[in-house]
């Protein structure tokens, strides 16, 4: 059986190596006996003959070396030896060996961190069943001002039960309650959400089931789904949990199911689902988000037309809502807008994530630039180690894969290792701010992260293993036509053109890194409106069916004012209904008396507050008054508006004694104050117009606190938190955070691109110093003898630190130039990402060139000066 | 000596062994004088090539070798064809017959 010969060949081949090796020893040498006995029976003398002989044999070891190169399994033995080989050589080198692992490992271990977390947030599929069919749905009608718009119940019944294109359509909002009853109160984090919820998401729960039919309708609502988290945390993960009930905001809901673990969704922190009550009477509020499940093979464009068209039957229905607001038959642009959930998830992180996946691309070349350099310099001093080889029998081909073998080998070692900075790196970023930031908690260093690492180290590898190996190659074809020679000067060429490569990279990368900064610091700068300092933020939320008097929850209101202005450390308090920065948002469209409402139809911030609570956050009050104690719900209806607003409609400064209305029930307001404007949503924000309302005249059960303290925040805390149980025990304080420490969570993402990128770009920065450093001393040794006839025959020792600093100059004027289209072309594409800074910012585009110079001139001033001093006779006996 | 047998193509120089050794078994240096004679001179393989030749077609299944004693009493490696071995030399003698005289016709034909 020829394949069963096969196989006993290589498995003899690969086992018996030394047995194989002898034999064929043994046979080489009966040949050559043969061959002289041959020789010798026609006449020659032994000695003759032996010499005779070994002439018409050619080279033993040449003739072995082609034997073993036909064998089974040659291949794969070779790889073994080059491998063995090639460890053998670099533990030779330690110095060499480690400064090239330590560059690949940077390089590699940069792109691997990177990748996780693209793979984490942007590649792997989000964790529900059929992730890809799952689409987010607004409402938009962008001719009144509302591009992106939740759902009202009567919508969302609507394109519940009219389409076809949605398997199903789930509603979802999200609230909190105040858990009582065993143990202590507290607040949870509450999904209300419509029946179809858990199937749009296909996920089912582990425990007991999920909402039926008709369970989202007043009166059938009583039930509650929880998360696996808190099943574990409240009840130890009890079996027999099902059909207890919880105490919510003091009513209770029997517990139907428990999600599986990992399962939370809208938000990271909800624990407890419950149905919602949809009365599809309700046309307003526009409260609703909404998801749905495409029906199989729909795109989100087919749904979306399909949907627009039953919201349209909608508007016809019910000629008095928002929809119509710009009639239909007056080419209306109201819409449905489906977009796959994904992409709502993660939109706003791809930009930075891929433009950080570019740095840490370039961070690699100019690693590999580095070692290529590297390479290529140790090549020259192995010329006559290769020369041996050749001379052994070895064919170009076989050379140039044994030293592209090593270059393996050197990339997987620095693969390991930059696998072992990505997890350090990625366990770093476990302990940063980074809330806020999509799935972050999505990204590990797993399989999936360590086949991408140990992909990008083989290609690595031949990357800045090709070079040295081609050159090789060349060598021992110009070796085999016996024609010899050195190729010195190519070799110091290309080195060259890897520094300017270099550099241009380094170039392009500091210039992302300085406009982001520049960026950054723009947008901490903003004028805010309202003093973040020392300003402590937290909520306060009352049970409805305690507080369902509106007289109630004032009084306590109030109550709780006073109380906060006695504690010591507390220089000023306030209440409100809407905190800047934490996302509360409350638009509405309002009318001005005596002005036509239609128009452009402006949205405004509606807030209430509490007397004190401008003095408290540090609005500045410019004209009229603040609110007074005075102002009841059953005195005169006032307002306060801010100065965005005012000099939208009084530009003249007239606003006070104006009237304006909110709610639609014409309960005209009295603008008695005009305050300054305040970012509500974000440093970037344009001002957005606000309407302050007493909250005596405005009640709310959802009291947010605004305290200014003296400093140490933790004892007043404390203060704050009796003062509330003082008043009521059963209300939990939640949310407690510092203003700076609100704001600073709405740029964590944007911090944490900016530590990347500006880390990327030291590291390239130095990588590249290394390079240029390495490049000038070759170069510098490679002139030694001409530098010592020079200085010997008079030059000045200036004359050549010049010299050679001109050499380097020349490399980074190179690189620069290149640098700049490079730049140019690439952070356009980052222009969405600056805040008030030009992709061409001057101050960017003049200085980090001036840095890469200064850098460059430190790096080559050690081997200038080397040449500079570089003893005549000494250079001379060298020769 | 002649010239232009060292790039005798590899399946020439495979299908000469074969044949060689269909007479009876036969150490290397025996195969190529046989090689040399039965072709009256014109292909003189050099161990370069002769060597990995029979390597590869031992690895095939097509050649068993044995150590035995030379006509000189010198140990020496013997190779024979196997059964395998004796069924290819036959089929590549008649693709070689085919091969060859289609190739003779042609060159007839076109001078």
């Amino acid at each position: 059986m020829a394949l069963l010969s096969r196989i006993r060949n290589l498995a003899s081949n690969l086992l018996h190596r030394n047995r194989v090796e002898r034999e064929l020893d043994d046979e080489m040498r009966a040949h050559l006996a043969m061959l002289v006995d041959e020789k010798i029976a026609t006449g020659l003398s032994p000695e003759q003959a032996r010499r005779s002989a070994l002439i018409e044999f050619g080279g033993v070891d040449q003739v072995k070396e082609q034997v073993r190169d036909v064998r089974m399994g040659a291949r794969l033995e070779q790889v073994w030896l080059d491998v063995r080989y090639a460890a053998r050589i670099l533990r030779k080198n330690p110095g060499f060996t480690a400064i090239v692992v330590i560059t690949l490992a940077l390089g590699i271990g940069v792109n691997t961190a990177i990748f996780s977390l693209v793979d984490g947030i942007l590649l792997r599929p989000l964790p529900y069943d059929q992730p890809d069919r799952l689409v987010r749905l607004v409402q938009s009608q962008r001719q009144i001002g509302l591009e992106s718009w939740n759902l009202s119940q009567a919508t969302f019944t609507s394109l519940r039960d009219n389409t076809h294109s949605l398997e199903a359509l789930a509603a979802y909002s999200t609230s909190g309650a105040n858990l009582t009853g065993d143990g202590d109160p507290e607040r949870v984090s509450i999904g209300t959400v419509s029946a179809d919820f858990f199937k749009v998401l296909g996920i089912a729960p582990v425990l007991g089931r999920a909402f039926r039919a008709g369970e989202d309708t007043p009166g059938n609502n009583g039930v509650c789904v929880i998360s696996f988290g808190f099943w574990q945390r409240r009840f130890a993960g009890d079996p027999n949990i099902i059909g207890n009930s919880l105490n919510l905001s003091s009513t209770p809901i029997e517990v139907v199911g428990v999600m599986p673990a990992g399962f939370s969704f809208p938000r990271p922190e909800t624990e407890i689902w419950i149905p919602l009550a949809i009365n599809p009477a309700r046309t307003a509020p526009y409260f609703l988000k909404a998801i749905a499940r495409l029906a199989p093979g729909v795109s989100p464009s087919e749904a979306e037309t399909e949907t627009t068209g039953v919201l349209w039957n909608y508007a016809r229905q019910h000629p008095d809502t928002s929809e119509n607001r710009v009639p239909l038959d007056q080419g209306s642009a109201l819409k449905t807008i489906v977009t796959p959930l994904k992409e709502v998830m993660v939109g706003s992180t791809q930009k930075p994530l891929l433009i950080l996946l570019c740095a840490v691309g370039l961070v690699l070349l100019i690693a590999c630039a580095n070692v290529a350099n590297l390479l290529l310099a140790r090549a020259t001093s192995r010329v006559r180690e290769i020369a041996v080889r050749f001379a052994l029998g070895a064919t170009p081909s076989r050379v140039a894969r044994q030293l592209l073998t090593e270059s393996l080998v050197l990339a997987l070692i620095g693969g390991a290792g930059g696998v072992m900075l990505a997890w350090l790196g990625v366990r770093m970023l476990g302990r940063m701010p980074t809330d806020g930031i999509p799935r972050i908690e999505a990204v590990t260093v797993d399989g999936r992260v360590l086949a991408f690492t140990a992909g990008l180290a083989v290609l690595t590898g031949l990357l800045f293993g090709l070079m040295p190996a081609l050159r090789a190659y060349r060598m021992g074809m110009i070796a085999a036509m016996h024609e010899g020679g050195r190729g010195g000067t190519a070799s110091r060429r290309s080195n060259s053109a890897l520094v300017a490569a270099q550099f241009a990279l380094s170039f392009v990368l500091l210039i992302g890194a300085g406009l982001l900064l520049k960026s950054f610091q723009r947008l901490q700068s903003v004028e805010l409106g309202f003093n973040p300092e020392k300003l402590l933020t937290m909520v306060v939320s009352l049970p409805a069916r305690k507080y369902s008097k509106p007289e109630q929850s004032i009084q306590f209101c109030e109550n709780l004012i006073d109380r906060l202005r006695t504690l010591p450390g507390v220089r000023a308090a306030g209440l409100t209904t809407n905190i800047p920065f934490v996302g509360d948002d409350n638009t509405d469209n309002f009318i001005v008396e005596g002005r036509d409402p239609g128009g452009e139809g402006v949205q405004v911030q509606l807030l209430a507050m509490t007397p004190g609570h401008l003095q408290a956050m540090g609005i500045p009050l410019l004209r009229g008054r603040d609110f007074l104690e005075t102002d009841k719900s059953d005195s005169q209806q006032v307002a306060i508006v801010d100065e965005t607003l005012a000099r939208m409609y009084w530009p003249d400064g007239d606003a006070l004694g104006k009237r304006v209305e909110t709610t639609g029930d014409m309960q005209w307001m009295t603008i008695v104050g005009v305050v300054g404007g305040i970012k509500q949503d974000g440093f970037a924000e344009k001002l957005q117009p606000h309407i302050y309302a007493p909250l005596a005249q405005s009640p709310t059960l959802v009291a947010k606190l605004v305290v200014r303290t003296d400093g140490a925040s933790n004892p007043t805390i404390a203060a704050i938190g009796s003062a509330v149980s003082g008043l009521d025990p059963d209300i939990p304080v939640y949310s407690i955070r510092s203003m700076n420490d609100v704001m600073a969570r709405t740029l964590n993402s944007q911090r944490l691109t900016n530590l990347l990128l500006t880390s990327f770009s030291v590291l390239a920065l130095v990588l590249a110093a290394v390079g240029i450093y390495g490049t000038m001393s070759l170069y510098v040794g490679s002139r030694k003898n001409e530098f010592g006839i020079r200085l010997a025959l008079g030059a000045q020792p200036r004359v050549l630190l010049r010299l050679v600093l001109r050499e380097g100059m020349l490399l980074i004027a190179a690189g620069i130039g290149i640098g700049v289209g490079g730049a140019l072309a690439l952070t356009r594409a980052m222009a969405s990402l600056l805040f008030e800074v030009s992709p061409t910012d001057p101050v960017v585009f003049t200085g980090v060139p001036l840095l890469l110079v200064f850098v460059a001139l430190a790096a080559c001033f050690v081997p200038a000066r080397r040449a500079s001093r570089v003893d005549p006779m000494v250079a001379l006996r060298c020769e | 000596m002649s010239g232009g047998t060292d790039d005798l193509l590899q399946g020439t120089l495979d299908l000469l062994i074969l044949k060689t050794l269909g007479l009876g078994p036969n150490h290397g240096l025996g195969i190529a004088r046989r090689i040399n004679q039965i072709t009256k001179g014109t292909f003189h393989p050099k161990p370069g090539s002769l060597f990995p030749a029979l390597h590869r077609l031992k690895e095939k299944g097509w050649l068993a070798s044995e150590w035995g004693e030379s006509e000189n009493r010198r140990k020496a490696k013997y190779y024979k064809l196997t059964r395998t071995g004796r069924r290819h030399l036959e089929t590549e003698t008649a693709n070689w017959e085919r091969i060859a005289s289609a190739i003779f016709l042609a060159l007839e034909a076109t001078s």
